[in-house]
């Protein structure tokens, strides 16, 4: 609204038609193409021309279009000016003539040829770059035949390989999308199969369930105890709960809830520590018990990797795939709970037969004092399961626990320093050896280090190998690579003792660069010395270079003591070969050539 | 009178001849050549036409035998220089041209420092001219009739005539200070030969003499320029048809218009600068030893011939600019190539065909347009 009354505003005072198609770009141009009106204006101002002034009008507008805009810093007014550009090359055959003569600058601006680099935004760049390569293919096809620039053009970026690489572009996201179709469907044949095998195992997995049950009935006492106070066996879920419940109830009922008097129980945390342990009689049943057990550990897998394959699932409609997801992990947890149940008997009745054979053991327990049993204290002492009265507020209970866990990470981390090896004796406690383990971080050899039966296909895909053939069975890592995976690089760091150089000033002045450990061959031991190469020490007598003078034969030497000792003045050594006279009268025969004798030529030359 | 109203019509229809020349759409020259094409000659009948490429390779088309493909007529090519390098040319053509008088001969020029006479019809080198230096352009006079000389600028100062019968180098011009840029025969006395250089100087030679220089033109100052690359080259230089005009066109995207006034008493010819016009949104940059093939084309009267310029244009020099000699006035820019246009020919006529050639390797063909059908539809919606 604002913008029009200012175009009428500005349409009253008089303009050139030049200007006024500047005006109407410019207004196409930032309005990013949405001012309509403004095109519609330009087509009039266009329109209106004279015939004799048309092919300057359509040049000014062409040359606006290709000069200004195309050359802006960005490539969303290029996208728009390039847009009008098709746009009036579709509909005025004066502005075709103009534009094709252009088609090189276009290309360059808008494609990027000739090392011409378009400015972002990529995504514009992109469109540019699209736009100019689909009309060009339009022209061609419309107007070739008139304008040979065209196919000219559409050769030259043929060979530039820009066509190419927008075919090759179609051709690979063609591909991807096969591909992806592919995918969805080999995932529903995966679904469909999982589906079949659920139908097969569920009555199979139910059946062990209520077997299991069943087993749990027979060996535990007090469930049914917990059962006929009216809580429903059929819920697992909420057994917890409901234990808690009874706990409660049962605390009370015991008058622990009273501070008057104090009394120490032990109350089992889990209502499955009531069994019976492990005898003659009912071991047939923890045998059963425990072949259950294994066989709902494979069901467990089994319902992971349907899960899996559920959850993957984009064919089916999607309420059915999550009411199955849904079944699936109900199941799951259905399985989880007896399962922990199971584990609970059996490591209560292992414990148990334990006991009767060793009798207590003080070694297992550590002693503690016993501090004033405050209510606090026991509801901490009794764990989350049981809490004494509803007096105690539930803040310091956390306050308590978050104090315990803070003091004994501060402990572990103080521990870390030493790290060396100790060897403890047998019987040692888990404590001594927390106190002496090393400290390291967790890394992915901790993480797979109690883990088992990883599965690495997480596609949902059945694996197929060219020459194995269709991997149906496990998809899970093999044993030898999971030692692999729980093994620790570490790095040795082999600590570099730096052999400096030997350092002695050579004849040429440079320092001898040898590095030996201790002694240089041609300067001795190696002393430590000053940036000259003179030793620091002031006292150390260099050897002289290569050896010559230094080596005075010990026999020498006496001779000499015996010399001076005697009286005699000692021979002097003789060094090389003694020259003869005749040598020497040769030598001086011999014709010296230096700079006196050479000017002494030259004045004689110049002399003569 | 009435002649005289046919006349003047004449001209008019040739003026709007040249004004008109636009792209051929319906005729194309095969595009055989990998790199740039550096030079074109026409042969005299306008049938086959040469092209010298960066290649190192020479072309044969023939422009009237062509083949349909798709909606244009291809001339195709009948011909091509061997690639074998003891054969044929090392390096970049400079400069092709043929005989003037027999088509079964041409000459080429190479920055491989060589001058070839080839057999046109089994595309082998007749005879090789080593002249030790690049060569930057060779020229054979249209109406030789005594001589048949072959006049080479190279990068040194001299000017070389090479003589086709006897295979030697006949002469040395020298005179110039610097590199031979460009060369010129006169069209009407096949003794008479301009030559231009990188000394910013015209030398206009008479063969025969032994002091050959006739005259010496300087091109009047040019003011200076901000770019110290530019120095003032003479790059070009033609004869106008009638021997009228010279003109010379300069590095600083100018050219100079020399008239020729000859005394038929003394039978001497004298030269007068005549006008400088500028060559808009040109740059010339780095063209100095590149031969910038200029082309005189007839204009129906002596003053109105038109030049035709390759690299005119701003974006690159893409475009043939056609200006009228005398007044300078620009009739039209042809614009068509893909890269820097680099040679022009005029098909011979009234206003014949233009061909030219590009850096981009295509040959292209431009005639005037109201020989052809053309896009004169709008599609305005309402």
């Amino acid at each position: 609204m604002n913008r029009s009354t200012k175009r009428n505003a500005s349409a009253a005072k008089p303009r050139t038609p030049f200007e006024s198609i500047d005006h109407y770009i410019d207004l196409y141009i930032s309005s990013l193409g949405k001012d309509l009106e403004a095109l519609k204006l330009l087509k009039q101002e266009l329109r209106k021309a004279p015939t004799s002034a048309t092919q300057d009008v359509f040049a000014h507008c062409s040359q606006t279009l290709i000069d200004i805009h195309l050359t802006q810093t960005d490539s969303v007014s290029r996208f728009f000016a390039l847009e009008l550009i098709v746009y009036l090359f579709a509909r005025s055959h004066v502005f075709r003539s103009i534009v094709v003569g252009e088609l090189p600058v276009i290309l360059q601006r808008t494609v990027g040829i000739q090392g011409y680099i378009i400015p972002g935004p990529p995504q514009y760049a992109q469109k540019c770059k699209d736009l100019t390569l689909k009309s060009i293919t339009e022209w061609y096809k419309q107007f070739g035949k008139y304008h040979r620039q065209i196919e000219i053009a559409r050769f030259h970026l043929r060979k530039l390989g820009f066509y190419a690489q927008a075919a090759a572009e179609t051709v690979q996201s063609r591909q991807e999308a096969m591909r992806q179709e592919r995918v969805k469907r080999e995932r529903h044949d995966a679904y469909v199969e999982a589906m079949k095998e659920v139908e097969g195992k569920q009555t199979e997995i139910e059946e062990n369930l209520a077997r299991m049950k069943r087993l749990f009935g027979i060996l535990i006492k007090s469930d049914n105890i917990f059962e006929s106070n009216g809580v429903g066996s059929s819920s697992s879920f909420s057994g917890t709960l409901n234990r808690t419940a009874t706990h409660k109830e049962m605390i009370q009922e015991y008058g622990l809830g009273t501070t008057s008097y104090t009394l120490e129980i032990e109350v089992p945390r889990d209502p499955m520590e009531l069994a019976d342990p492990e005898n003659e009689e009912n071991k047939v049943l923890y045998d059963e018990l425990r072949e259950c057990q294994r066989l709902q550990e494979r069901y467990l897998e089994f319902i992971q990797k349907w899960t899996r394959v559920v959850s993957l699932e984009e064919i089916e409609s999607p309420s059915t795939v999550s009411a199955t997801l849904k079944r699936l992990l109900d199941l799951k947890a259905a399985l989880e709970t007896v399962n922990s149940k199971a584990d609970t008997l059996i490591t209560n009745s292992h414990r148990g037969n334990d006991l009767e054979d060793d009798g207590f053991d003080d070694e297992e327990f550590e002693e503690i004092p016993i501090p004033e049993a405050t209510p606090a204290f026991l509801s901490q002492n009794l764990g989350g399961s049981s809490s004494s009265s509803s007096s105690n507020p539930p803040p310091q209970r956390d306050e308590t626990s978050a104090t315990i866990a803070h003091s004994s990470s501060t402990s572990s981390s103080s521990k870390a320093p030493p790290r060396e090896r100790v060897v403890l004796p047998a019987g040692s406690s888990i404590q001594d050896l927390l106190k002496v383990a090393p400290v390291v971080d967790f890394n992915q050899d901790l993480y797979y280090w109690d883990k088992k039966n990883i599965p690495f296909n997480t596609t949902g895909i059945d694996f197929h190998h060219r020459f194995l053939g269709d991997g149906k069975g496990e998809n899970i890592i093999p044993e030898s690579i999971m030692e692999d995976l729980r093994k620790r690089t570490v790095v040795v760091e082999v600590e570099h003792e730096e052999i400096t150089a030997c350092g002695a000033r050579m004849k040429n002045g440079k320092l001898c660069p040898r590095k030996d450990k201790v002694k240089c061959p041609f300067h001795g031991i190696k002393v430590p010395r000053d940036a000259y190469g003179d030793p620091l020490d002031p006292n150390h007598d260099q050897p002289v270079g290569k050896g010559k003078g230094k080596a005075v034969a010990l026999w020498e030497e006496l001779e000499a003591d015996v010399n001076q000792a005697v009286g005699e003045s000692s021979v002097p050594k003789k060094r090389g070969p003694a020259k003869t006279a005749l040598q020497e009268e040769l030598q001086l025969l011999k014709k010296k050539d230096n700079v006196r004798t050479r000017m002494e030529k030259a004045l004689k030359k110049l002399k003569k | 009178m009435n002649n005289n109203k046919t006349l003047s019509n004449r001209r008019h229809f040739v003026d709007t001849r040249w004004r008109s020349l636009s792209l051929d759409p319906r005729r194309s020259i095969e595009r055989t050549s990998s790199g740039a094409v550096t030079s074109l000659s026409i042969e005299g009948d306008g049938r086959f036409l040469l092209s010298g490429g960066s290649d190192s390779r020479i072309r044969i088309f023939d422009l009237q035998n062509t083949r349909c493909k798709n909606t244009l007529e291809q001339a195709n090519q009948v011909a091509v220089s061997p690639q074998d390098k003891k054969l044929g040319h090392k390096f970049s053509v400079t400069g092709v041209s043929w005989y003037p008088h027999d088509a079964g001969l041409f000459t080429s020029s190479s920055s491989d420092k060589t001058v070839k006479v080839w057999d046109a019809n089994v595309m082998q080198p007749a005879c090789t001219f080593n002249l030790k230096e690049k060569v930057y352009v060779h020229t054979l006079s249209p109406v030789s009739s005594v001589y048949s000389l072959i006049a080479a600028g190279t990068e040194s100062s001299y000017v070389r005539l090479c003589d086709m019968r006897s295979g030697g180098c006949a002469q040395m011009l020298s005179g110039h200070t610097k590199q031979v840029t460009s060369l010129a025969w006169s069209n009407q006395n096949e003794f008479i030969l301009a030559s231009g250089s990188a000394d910013n100087s015209i030398r206009i030679w008479d063969i025969r003499k032994s002091n050959s220089c006739l005259t010496k033109l300087l091109p009047p100052p040019e003011p200076p320029s901000t770019n110290p690359l530019q120095k003032p080259v003479v790059i070009s230089l033609a004869f106008t048809p009638t021997d009228a005009y010279l003109v010379s066109v300069n590095m600083g995207a100018t050219y100079d218009v020399w008239s020729v006034t000859e005394n038929n008493e003394t039978s001497s010819a004298s030269l007068t600068h005549y006008a400088r016009h500028p060559i808009p949104d040109t740059n010339f940059l780095g063209m100095e030893t590149n031969s910038v093939g200029v082309d005189v084309g007839w204009g129906g009267r002596v003053g109105k011939e038109v030049l035709l310029v390759p690299g005119v244009g701003s974006g690159g020099g893409r475009g043939v600019g056609v200006f009228e000699v005398c007044s300078g006035k620009r009739v039209t820019v042809l614009k068509g190539h893909f890269g820097r246009c680099i040679c022009v020919r005029v098909r011979k006529g009234l206003a014949g065909e233009v061909v030219s050639g590009g850096g981009d390797g295509e040959v292209l063909v431009w005639t005037p347009r109201d020989t052809l059908e053309g896009d004169f539809e709008d599609y305005w919606s309402e």
